[in-house]
Parts: C-alpha cells; sequence; structure tokens
C-alpha cells in the first residue's frame, strides 16, 4: 500500500514539476507548481514526518504561492512573448546535462545506500516529531536558528531599500546604461 | 673597516635618492640632470673608496656583507635584506656606476630640449639602483628584486619616445620575452630554497645566528648519501639549466635574443647603458656569482658553451647586414654576449669578467658615438644616409675608431686582451668547435666594424638633407674618457707575468676559482692578423664601392649573396619564426577563450540588457534569458566533472 | 515536558561579532530616525567606528580560545586574525563609498549597515565549526552582497548583475545544502569535529563512503562558486562590472577571502581523511583557474572586469596555500590574503578616483597620461599594478613567493609551475595600465576626483602594500602566531 502510494504522489510531483516548467502560461506554471508542492507534502507524510508535512502546505503550498500568483497578477504577465533565442543550441545541451545531473545524483545515493546504513544522527531517534524539533532548534540549533534571524532581518532591509529607491527615481529616465 | 659596512649603503642610496627627487620634487630639465648625474657620479666616488677599503683588506676575507634587516624570516626561510661588496661585485659597481655617471652626463646634452626628460632622469637612475641591487644583493631574492627592476626599467625607457610605434612595440617585446626568463629564474629560486633550505649566497652572521649560504653548502648538500646517486647532479642540472634560462632572458642569448635590437627604439644613452653596459650583462654576472653550481652539472655547461657560441655566430652574420647604425651595434652587443656566455661554459669565468668588463667600456663608447653621429645628423639612422661624416665631426671619429679597433681586437685596444683570454681558454682546454665558431666570429667582427666606419665616417654624404655637426662637449667630454678607458681596459689583465699582470684574475680568485688564462703568442698573432685583415677588407670593400651604396638601396654585397644576405638581415628569421608559431597561435587561443568564456567581454552586454527589458516587461521567464543560462551550463559541466571523479574512485 | 536545557554559551568567544552585528542593528535605527537625509555620511562614520570597535572588541581575546553553541562556533588565533583583516576590508571600502555613493546619486543610509551585515557573515564564517554555521554565513554574506550589487538600481548594469548573483547564487546554494544533507546521511553530523572523527575511525574504508564523498563533492562545488574558481567563475566579471565599484572592491577581496578561510577549515579538519580525492579536484580547479583567469584578463579594455579576471586568477593562487594545508600552506593563505587585500582594495580605490560621474564605462584608456595630471595617484596605481604581478619588492611578490614555496614543498611543484607561468603572463595586463599611465598621453579629459574616504584608503593601502614588501617579517609572525590554536 505504501509503495503503491509512492508511486503515484511521486508520479503526481514530477508530472507537476515539468508541467510547471513547459507550461506558456505563467499562472498555469504556478498552479502546477502547487502540485507539485502537494505531492511532495505527501511524499514527506509517507516519510512519516508530520511536522514537515504541515511546514511544506502551510509556508509553500500556503504562503509563498499565493505570493506568487500575486506577482504574476499584479505583473499582468501571464503570457510569456516569444523572444528569438539567441542560444538555442544550448538547449539540448542543457537537457543533456540535467540529465547527467540527474544521474549523478542518482548513482551517489543509490551507491550510497547501498552500503552500510547511515548512522543517523540525533534526529533519527524521533524524526519529525515537532516538539523534538522545536526543541533540538533552541538547544543545539539555537545559533542557526538566530544566525537566521538575522539573515531574515538582512532581507527585509534590502527589499525595502532597493523599492523605496525604485519609487523614488521610478519618474525620472535612468541615465544610459552603457 | 667598519664603516665599509655601512658606506656600501650610500652607493645604490644616492641614485635611490635622485630618483624619488626626480619624480616628486623636481620638475625642470636642467635641476633633473644635474641631480641624477651628481648622485650617480656620487656613487662611483663612493664605491671607489669602499673598493679601496676592500683592497686594503687581506685577500681571503675580502667580503663586506651588510644586512639592513631581516627581509623575511619564517622558520626555516631565512632571507635578510643584505648588500655585499667582493672583488666581483666591485668591480660590476665599478662600471655601473662609472660608466653610468658618464652616460647620464652625456645625456643632458642628448636629451636637451625633450618635453619629458624628468622622467627619462628619474627612470635613468632607478636603473642605475636597481642595477646596483642586482649586483650587490648577498642573496638570490635580492638579486631577483635588481634583475625585476632593471627589466622595468629597460621597458620604461625603451618605451619612452613611446609616440613612435615602434618604441611602444619593441617596448612591451623587451618585456614578454624577458619574462619567460624571470619565470624561469623564480622556478630556480624556488628549487634552490627546497633542495638548500636557503638563498644566500655566502653564509651570513646575523645577531650571532649563522644563516647558511647555498654556494658554500654546494659539496655537502651535493656529497650526501641519501638517495639514488643520481640525485644530486639531477638537482644542479635542473636548477642551473633553469638559471640559464633566465640567464638566456636578460643576457639577450639565443633564442631570446629576439628584444634586443628592436630595443634600439631607445634613446641612444639608454642602449649604451642597459642595452650594451650592464644590463645585459645581469646574465653573464649572475652565472659567474653561481659559478659552483654551474660546475657541478657538465649537462648545464656544455648547453651555455653551445648556446654563447652559437650566438655569437648567428647574431655576428647578422650585425654584417644591417643598415641601422645602432642595429649594427646591437647585434654586435648579443654577439659579444655570446662570447662571455661561451666562456662562463668552458669555466673561464674570469675570462668572462674581463670581456664584460672592457666590452662595457668600448660598447658604451661605440653606442654614445653612434648617439653622437645621430645627434649631430640631426636623426639619421640609416648609414646609407650618412657617408663622409669624419671631418663633420672630428671628435666622435676619433673615439669612435677607438672603439671599433677595440671591439675588432686590434692591439694593444681593452679588446684583444680580453677576446683573446676566451679564445686562449678554448684552446687550452680544447673545445675545438667552439673555438672556430668564436674565431670566425670575431673575424665577422672585425669585418662588419671595418664596414660601418667606412659606411658613416668615410666617402662622400650621401644625403645633403641636414647639415652634420659635431656634437657639444658635455657629450664629447664622456666620448674621450670612455675612449680612453677602451685603450687601456686591456691593462686590467694582462696575460704576461709581470708586475700588474693577471691583475684581474687575482683580484677576482678569492669568488672565481680559476687558474689565468695560458697566454697561446700563435692564437694571439693569427686573431690579430685576422682582425686587422677583416678590418681592412671591411672598409676597403665598403670605401671602395662607397658609390655603389645608394639610399634605400640594397648592399654592394648583395649581388654576390642574395638570399643569404636576406637570411642575416633577418637574423635568420627567428623573428618572423615566433611570430608564426608562438604569438600567432596564442592569440587565437586568447581569442577563442574570450568567445567561449567571456562572450559579455566582446559585445554581449547590449544583448544582456536587451534581453533584460524582454524580462522585466514578460515576467517570470526572464530566468532563462541571456546569459544566465550559459553561466549555469558551464556550472553544470563543472559541477558533473567534479562529482564524476568522486564517483569514479567510488565503489 | 521537561525544560528545555539551554547549552552553556559563552557570548566572550563571539564578542567581535556581536559588536558588529549589534552595530549594525542600531545603526539601521538611527539611520532612520536620528541622521537627517542628505548626511549620511555620518552612517558611514559610524559603520566604520563600529567596525574599529569591534577590531578592538578582539585584541584582548588573542590568548583566549574555546568552542560553544554546541561546537558551532570557535574563537581561535586564527578566526581572530581573519576578523581583524575583514574588518579592515570592510572599513576601508565604505571609506571608499562615502563620498562614491552620493556622486552617482544612489546614497542611501543603510549601505553601510548592510556592509557591516556582510562582515558579521564573513567572520561566521571564520569562526564557524559546523557545516550548518558555514552554509548560513555563506548565505548572511550572499543575501547582503546580493542586494549591495544592485544598490545602484536603476542603473540596468546593476540590476542585471545583482539579478545574475542572485539566481547562480541560489543554484550553488542548493548545492551546498544537498551537500551537507549527504554528508549528514553518511556520518549523521554536520559538526566539523564529528566528520574528522567519523573519518579518523580505523575500520572505515574511504572508498565506500559514496555519500560522504559526494557531500563533500557538493561542498566543494558551492565554496568554488563562492571564491569564483573555473569553471565556476562566470559570474565574476558580470557582476563586478554592475555592482557599484566600492561593493566590487569589497566582494573582490571579502567573500573570497571568508569562503577560503572557510573552506581551509573545512578541508583540513573535518575531510582531511579523504584528502586523496579533495587533492586532485582542487588541483584541477587550481590550475584551469590560473590558466583561464589570467588568460582572460588579457583581452580585457574594462579595467573592473581586467580587475574581476584578475582576482579569479589570485583565488587559484591562494588555493594553493589551501591544498597543501600544511602550516606553511595556511601561513602563506593568511599572508597572501592579506597582501592581496590590501593591494586590491588600494587598486579599485584608483579606479573609483577616475570613476566620473554617472557613467558606468571603466575604459583602460582613461588611465592614459595619468602621470602627467596627477603623478601621486598614478605612483600609487603603478604600486598596485606591480604588486598584483608580483614584482618584487612589494607585498604582491612577497605572497607570491611564499605560496611558490609552500605548494613546492608540499608536494604541489607542478602547480607552482603553473603558477609561475601565469604570473609571468599575468604581468603583462597589469603593465598595460602602467604603460597607459606612464606611456601616453591623455585621451580625453578625465578630472581624478579624489576625497578624504579615497585618500585614506589608496594611502593606507600603498604604504601597507610597500611596507609588507619591504619588512613582512611582523606579518609573517602575526600569521605564525594565529596558527597555534588551530593545530596546525
Amino acid at each position: 500500500m505504501d509503495v503503491l502510494l509512492f508511486f503515484v504522489t511521486a508520479a503526481v510531483a514530477l508530472v507537476g514539476a515539468i508541467a510547471m516548467l513547459v507550461s506558456r502560461n505563467a499562472v498555469h506554471s504556478a498552479l502546477f507548481l502547487l502540485l507539485n508542492f502537494g505531492a511532495m507534502a505527501v511524499l514527506y507524510l509517507l516519510l512519516q514526518s508530520p511536522f514537515l508535512f504541515t511546514i511544506q502546505l502551510t509556508v509553500y503550498a500556503g504562503a509563498i504561492m499565493v505570493l506568487f500568483l500575486f506577482v504574476v497578477m499584479l505583473l499582468g504577465a501571464e503570457q510569456v512573448e516569444d523572444t528569438p533565442d539567441r542560444i538555442a543550441w544550448q538547449r539540448p545541451l542543457g537537457i543533456l546535462l540535467g540529465v547527467g545531473l540527474l544521474g549523478v545524483a542518482a548513482a551517489a545515493s543509490l551507491r550510497g545506500a547501498a552500503g552500510q546504513p547511515a548512522p543517523g544522527g540525533e534526529a533519527a531517534a524521533s524524526f519529525g516529531n515537532p516538539a523534538e524539533l522545536g526543541a533540538l532548534l533552541f538547544t543545539r540549533y539555537l545559533l542557526p536558528f538566530e544566525i537566521t534571524g538575522v539573515i531574515l532581518l538582512v532581507a527585509v532591509v534590502g527589499v525595502v531599500v532597493l523599492n523605496q529607491r525604485g519609487r523614488q527615481q521610478a519618474p525620472a529616465k535612468p541615465p544610459a546604461g552603457d | 673597516m667598519a664603516y665599509l659596512n655601512w658606506l656600501i649603503w650610500l652607493i645604490p642610496l644616492l641614485p635611490l635618492l635622485g630618483f624619488l627627487l626626480n619624480v616628486f620634487v623636481v620638475r625642470r630639465e636642467r635641476p633633473a640632470g644635474l641631480l641624477a648625474s651628481g648622485m650617480v657620479l656620487g656613487a662611483f666616488v663612493v664605491a671607489v673608496v669602499a673598493v679601496i677599503g676592500l683592497a686594503g683588506l687581506p685577500a681571503e676575507s675580502r667580503r663586506i656583507m651588510s644586512t639592513g634587516w631581516q627581509w623575511i624570516s619564517t622558520g626555516a626561510f631565512q632571507v635578510p635584506f643584505g648588500i655585499m661588496l667582493d672583488p666581483l661585485t666591485a668591480v660590476m659597481v665599478l662600471l655601473v656606476t662609472g660608466v653610468g655617471a658618464l652616460i647620464h652626463i652625456y645625456s643632458i646634452g642628448y636629451m636637451h630640449g625633450d618635453p619629458r626628460v624628468v622622467r627619462y632622469f628619474a627612470y635613468l637612475n632607478l636603473f642605475i639602483t636597481m642595477m646596483l641591487f642586482l649586483v650587490m644583493g648577498n642573496n638570490l631574492l635580492i638579486l631577483f628584486l635588481g634583475w625585476e627592476g632593471v627589466g622595468l626599467c629597460s621597458f620604461l625607457l625603451i618605451g619612452y619616445w613611446f609616440e613612435r610605434r615602434s618604441a611602444a612595440e619593441a617596448a612591451v617585446k623587451a618585456f614578454v620575452v624577458n619574462r619567460i626568463g624571470d619565470a624561469a629564474f623564480i622556478l630556480a629560486m624556488l628549487a634552490i630554497f627546497a633542495s638548500f633550505g636557503t638563498l644566500n649566497f655566502y653564509d651570513v652572521e646575523i645577531g650571532g645566528v649563522i644563516q647558511p649560504g647555498f654556494l658554500e653548502r654546494i659539496p655537502e648538500i651535493l656529497g650526501r648519501t641519501v638517495g639514488p646517486s643520481w640525485q644530486p647532479i639531477a638537482v644542479a642540472t635542473g636548477i642551473s639549466f633553469l638559471l640559464l634560462i633566465g640567464a638566456t632572458g636578460k643576457s639577450a642569448q639565443f633564442p631570446l635574443f629576439v628584444w634586443l635590437p628592436d630595443a634600439m627604439a631607445g634613446p641612444t644613452p639608454v642602449s649604451a647603458l642597459i642595452h650594451a653596459a650592464t644590463m645585459v650583462t645581469a646574465g653573464v654576472y649572475m652565472m659567474a656569482r653561481t659559478e659552483s653550481l654551474f660546475q657541478e652539472s657538465l649537462a648545464t655547461q656544455s648547453w651555455v658553451l653551445w648556446i654563447g657560441a652559437l650566438t655569437a655566430l648567428i647574431a655576428g652574420t647578422a650585425a654584417v647586414a644591417q643598415w641601422d647604425i645602432k642595429r649594427v651595434l646591437a647585434y654586435s652587443t648579443v654577439s659579444q654576449l655570446g662570447f662571455m656566455v661561451a666562456a662562463c661554459g668552458m669555466g673561464a669565468y674570469v675570462a668572462a669578467i674581463f670581456h664584460l668588463l672592457t666590452h662595457g667600456l668600448f660598447k658604451a663608447l661605440l653606442f654614445l658615438g653612434s648617439g653622437s653621429v645621430i645627434h649631430g645628423t640631426h636623426d639619421t639612422q640609416d648609414m646609407r644616409r650618412m657617408g663622409g661624416l669624419r671631418t663633420a665631426m672630428p671628435t666622435t671619429f676619433w673615439t669612435y675608431l677607438v672603439g671599433a679597433a677595440a671591439l675588432a681586437g686590434i692591439v694593444p685596444l681593452a679588446g684583444f686582451w680580453s677576446k683573446d683570454e676566451i679564445l686562449a681558454h678554448a684552446l687550452s682546454h680544447g673545445n675545438w668547435p667552439q673555438l672556430i665558431i668564436l674565431f670566425l666570429t670575431s673575424l665577422l667582427t672585425a669585418f662588419y666594424m671595418g664596414r660601418q666606419v667606412a659606411l658613416v665616417f668615410y666617402g662622400e654624404q650621401r644625403d645633403h638633407s641636414y647639415h652634420a655637426h659635431e656634437s657639444g662637449r658635455v657629450m664629447t667630454v664622456p666620448l674621450l674618457i670612455l675612449a680612453v678607458g677602451a685603450a687601456l681596459g686591456g691593462l686590467m689583465n694582462l696575460p704576461f707575468s709581470i708586475p700588474g699582470g693577471h691583475w684581474l684574475s687575482d683580484w677576482l680568485n678569492p669568488v672565481l676559482h680559476e687558474e689565468p688564462g695560458e697566454f697561446n703568442l700563435a692564437l694571439a698573432l693569427l686573431a690579430t692578423a685576422g682582425a686587422v685583415g677583416m678590418g681592412y677588407l671591411g672598409w676597403w670593400v665598403y670605401t671602395r664601392n662607397a658609390a655603389r651604396v645608394k639610399v634605400g638601396g640594397k648592399d654592394p654585397a648583395y649581388r654576390y649573396t642574395g638570399d643569404i644576405w636576406d637570411g642575416m638581415e633577418e637574423a635568420w628569421y627567428l623573428d618572423a619564426a615566433y611570430n608564426r608559431f608562438v604569438v600567432a597561435p596564442f592569440r587565437a587561443l586568447g581569442g577563442f577563450l574570450a568567445r567561449v568564456f567571456d562572450p559579455q567581454g566582446i559585445d554581449g552586454l547590449v544583448m544582456g540588457i536587451g534581453r533584460f527589458f524582454t524580462w522585466v516587461g514578460g515576467g517570470v521567464r526572464g530566468l532563462q534569458s541571456g546569459y544566465v543560462r550559459t553561466y549555469a551550463l558551464v556550472f553544470t559541466v563543472g559541477v558533473l566533472l567534479v562529482l564524476g571523479f568522486v564517483l569514479i574512485f567510488t565503489r | 515536558m521537561e525544560p528545555l536545557q539551554i547549552p552553556p554559551v559563552n557570548l566572550i568567544l563571539l564578542a567581535p561579532l556581536l559588536t558588529v552585528v549589534g552595530w549594525a542593528s542600531a545603526l539601521l535605527l538611527v539611520d532612520v530616525f536620528l541622521i537627517p537625509e542628505g548626511k549620511k555620511k555620518l552612517t558611514g562614520y559610524l559603520a566604520i567606528a563600529g567596525l574599529l570597535v569591534a577590531g578592538l572588541v578582539g585584541l584582548p581575546l588573542w590568548n583566549v580560545s574555546g568552542s560553544t553553541f554546541s561546537g558551532m562556533l570557535v574563537l581561535d588565533r586564527y578566526s581572530l586574525s581573519l576578523t581583524w583583516i575583514f574588518v579592515i576590508v570592510g572599513a576601508l571600502s565604505i571609506a571608499m563609498a562615502l563620498d562614491y555613493l552620493p556622486r552617482h546619486g544612489i546614497e542611501q543610509g543603510e549601505f553601510y549597515p548592510l556592509i557591516m551585515f556582510a562582515v558579521a557573515g564573513m567572520i561566521l564564517l571564520a569562526q564557524g565549526t559546523d557545516l550548518i554555521v558555514l552554509f548560513l554565513g555563506i548565505e548572511a554574506l550572499s543575501i547582503t552582497l546580493y542586494i549591495l550589487t544592485g544598490f545602484a538600481y536603476p542603473r540596468l548594469t546593476s540590476e542585471e548583475a545583482a539579478m545574475k548573483y542572485l539566481v547562480l547564487g541560489a543554484f550553488a546554494a542548493g548545492f551546498f545544502v544537498y551537500g551537507i544533507a549527504l554528508v549528514y546521511g553518511a556520518t549523521g553530523t554536520t559538526s566539523l569535529a564529528g566528520i574528522a572523527e567519523f573519518l579518523g575511525r580505523q575500520t572505515l574504508v574511504a572508498e565506500d563512503q559514496t555519500l560522504l564523498l559526494a557531500g563533500a563533492g557538493m561542498v566543494l562545488i558551492a565554496f568554488s562558486f563562492k571564491t569564483a574558481l573555473v569553471p565556476f567563475h562566470m559570474w565574476t566579471p558580470d557582476v563586478y562590472e554592475g555592482s557599484p565599484t566600492p561593493v566590487a572592491a569589497f566582494m573582490s577581496v571579502g567573500t573570497k577571502g571568508a569562503a577560503l578561510a572557510a573552506l581551509l577549515r573545512v578541508l583540513a579538519f573535518a575531510f582531511e581523511g579523504v584528502q586523496a580525492y579533495w587533492l586532485p579536484v582542487l588541483a584541477a580547479l587550481a590550475a584551469i583557474t590560473m590558466v583561464v583567469g589570467n588568460l582572460g584578463a588579457l583581452g580585457q579594455t574594462n579595467v573592473k572586469r581586467m580587475l574581476a579576471y584578475s582576482s579569479i586568477g589570485h583565488a587559484g593562487y591562494i588555493l594553493l596555500g589551501i591544498m597543501v594545508a600544511s602550516e606553511r600552506g595556511a601561513e602563506a593563505f593568511l599572508f597572501y590574503l592579506l597582501a592581496y587585500a590590501l593591494t586590491n582594495l588600494g587598486a579599485f580605490g584608483v579606479v573609483i578616483a577616475l570613476e566620473q560621474q554617472g557613467e558606468s564605462v571603466w575604459s583602460i584608456e582613461d588611465f592614459a597620461g595619468l602621470y602627467q595630471r596627477r603623478p601621486m595617484l598614478a605612483v600609487a596605481m603603478a604600486l598596485f599594478m606591480f604588486s598584483l604581478a608580483g614584482v618584487p619588492p612589494t607585498a604582491g611578490f612577497m605572497a607570491k613567493f611564499f605560496i611558490f614555496t609552500a605548494a613546492y614543498e608540499g608536494g604541489l611543484g607542478w602547480l607552482a609551475l603553473v603558477g609561475v607561468i601565469t604570473s609571468a603572463i599575468a604581468a603583462y595586463f597589469y603593465l598595460r595600465v602602467v604603460v597607459k599611465m606612464f606611456m601616453q598621453e591623455p585621451a580625453r579629459e578625465v578630472q581624478p576626483e579624489l576625497n578624504r574616504g579615497l585618500n585614506a584608503d589608496i594611502i593606507i593601502a600603498g604604504v601597507a602594500t610597500l611596507l609588507i614588501g619591504l619588512v613582512p617579517t611582523p606579518f609573517i609572525f602575526l600569521a605564525q602566531q594565529s596558527l597555534v590554536a588551530l593545530g596546525g
């Protein structure tokens, strides 16, 4: 049952991801991404990680997705115009390299799994338990937690700074950049 | 003689002071020239005092080491910022400051009225400083400091008249070719440090601790029994071969001599100072200094010998076929440097230094003389446009004649004695092939000097578009002084067992362990007869056929030699070969790299912006626009390579 | 549920870091509420003061060492020396920006605290001993730099540079995270000491550790991106060209230095046991980085792009010191970093002085005839160029010589050879700038704009470049002392 569920969900996730890439309408892309996020959340659940499941749904499928859709609609950029692709020859090369990357990554994880079982760290014991995870975040991983706070502060400042400038000077034509 | 410890610092620091003042303070021509000349003259006086002090010491303790401060000090790696004065350095310092001072004074007249003359004197002072560090450094790193410094000054001075395209190109060429030698030099330093653990030439005592010198550790290192038996020889060969490459760059030896003839685009006093008397001899000096290292490797020694002999011959033939008065001298310089290098290869280091000193005197004289000719004929350098100048420029003519005779090796001028010592050495050591090559070259030398004198000073003036005049006193007095030096320089090392004979050999004996060369009367007679004969022949051919030398025309000898003459004129097409096989492929590679890896650098930016606008308008798909994708592609290739490597080597 | 046991935290060990972060946060507020528009320079001065205070705070910690936050952060002399270098880099970059920003109409007070945050990220990289902390350090630094790169918005090149940097940076960050995950999967820990312990086990066969090695490879790739090693370098010229020049100066020395410092710790500590795997990879990267960086600079006519390629090449040289992973190597690394940082900041200072208002062309032609107009400036620039090219007696020569001897002794003779040959090539394009300044007539009227901050920057950099070249011993001594506690 679990295996069946896994394959179905994984297939949905893959389809969502590929469809998002090839879709020509930005809103469609976003919706396919949502599909992918949802499937991923189910995969987390299959891995018995309820906490990640919730986070995935609320943060990614919820907050971030809504933001994406807002931006797309505000810009009115649902449709992508076709611009001549000057470096079209790179496309097959890119696909080839992507497949290669996938192969290397798969080989690494398959071979790694074939060896002795992974030792597993402190998370293995109670993986996915929100309470345990929270406790770890405030004890052992206190420092990364704090640093993340600073990073977020910086990001917020950055958004404000760049946005403010754009507003101030938007009317004036920028000087020729070259 | 404690005063020598600080006195010798004045020798390089006085010109340095002149340089700094000329860069930052002095703005007018006259004070700049006087200051620069005064500083070098001061350095010469100090050097004389210091050498007299040095001579007062017993022979075995004639080595003054003076450490300014500990330059590098990290664990085993100790390098002092120190200079020294020993017999070898002493003669070099006297040559550099003495000839240097004369050329500075000469420059006051020669460069008069040039708009950037303050800069000229600043560069010249910096050059003297660096050259002094080169010959005075008590370790390889200081030597290298000077080595790079003189290269830089040479570069700046070759390109001094940068409005002339040829000057700027010649400067770059000199620099690039020299870099090859410099890279080899750095590698040699790394190898010396790795093998000997020090870069000092000799033991230095600093703060009661003796820092070893590699030249004195050679027997001890090479005598060790660790490792395979061929290892010491391999080490010595590797290091000395790298040093040899360094020397071929700086001393313009085959196959790196191509920069020196072009370097004549610089002002003539510069050619005299840097490209004849001092800088180009740095390679010879360096080989003499590290003589004991070269002696350990027979392989390198034979390379040195062959490179020197071949360079002498190739450049000698090229000098015969030149029309530019300075290019004749330039090829002649390369040829004479070949003599010195060949002497080093034979182990005749005293002979090499002897020839270096006499050559410094008479070649400086010849260059300054040619400068006087160029000055007096209003920037004429083509000998086809000269002729008959001996009446208009008597002082220049007579001094030039002395220099030419000295170079040709006419008894009893300086060049005869030094060249003969090298030939005698080749004879007594049985280096027959090289002896023959060098002998032929000395015949060629006499011939092209006879040709030059005839073309410039004899016959009728072939081009009347200028009015030739003698140069002023400030230029002719240095010529006279140098002429005296070129005439009497041979007295330094007369090959006879009379009082004062072998003076240079004895003086250098503590540094260069070499028995004085044997005087061979037959060889000397043969060489003299050959020199006189060929010199006269050259003179005779070109005075007799003076009427057939036309402005822009071919040489009278061209009729008989044809293609060979063309080959000689182009120095056997070495330059063309470099352009074809090195420069062109390198350009192509650079262009290829630029196209593949840096499309933005050429025309990409505009396109990038165009794509960017479509992104702003078009929204989300911008991430696929333009070059980011290319970058990510290359990135992915890198990822695949790195991870692929890891996976291949794991199970 | 029992109460949480927060592990003991020794704040003294991160005093400089806390000073920088705290000061920057406070400065954000001060800037908004207390400093009026048009006097934003004051913010800059305050930021410089903050960095200097952080440096001073570090002084009494010279003899302190220890780790805190569950072993995620250490303070040792190595990190302290790096902290000082970063503080100097940050302060000099701000000094350069003081007049640059208003001159180009992009002055905003937030610029200065942002630089401080970037410095904090760099210090974090120097102190971190856990892959997660290192990742966060890199991210803190990167996000700040994305913003700073785009600071000249709406100038298109700036915006485009920020975009490219962001996209590729995110790409690289993905590899870092994935690499950490794989390493964690293999070893069950992310701490450097834990990984080292895991690798130190007797029974371990390195060839079986595919996951670990693949993870290490990915971490390496992420670091390679940050330090712009070929082929992960392609963003560098565009980003340097597009970003405001003080930011480019800051990035060229700061980011690289911090990432390499962290890389040294990761390789020398955590992955020492699998040196056989990363050494050939890094050696190959270093070799092509030196070659491509220096060849790429040959054809550039834009000084900023030229300096960008030059910084790529220099990263290759610095990598030699890291690869040797011996005491000599680490020493040479620290020394090179200091010498290169000061020289490069000086060179960028001169570029800023020549940068005309409202222009974004940094043509090498603008250097033509500089000696005639501003002899001092030209001499200073010549000094920096010689130092970058590695001509004695400048700092750059000493640094190169150290790195090459360390590499030679460490058995990487062939890389030293590549280094020597490429630096012989490199001299050519550095010299081109000198040729322009001393051997050409001015092509067009360029009025060098000098002011207090820029003057200070150029003078400090120039004096230091010469001083380190002539009297390197105290600096070497400092570098040696820095490694005492590293156990190197």
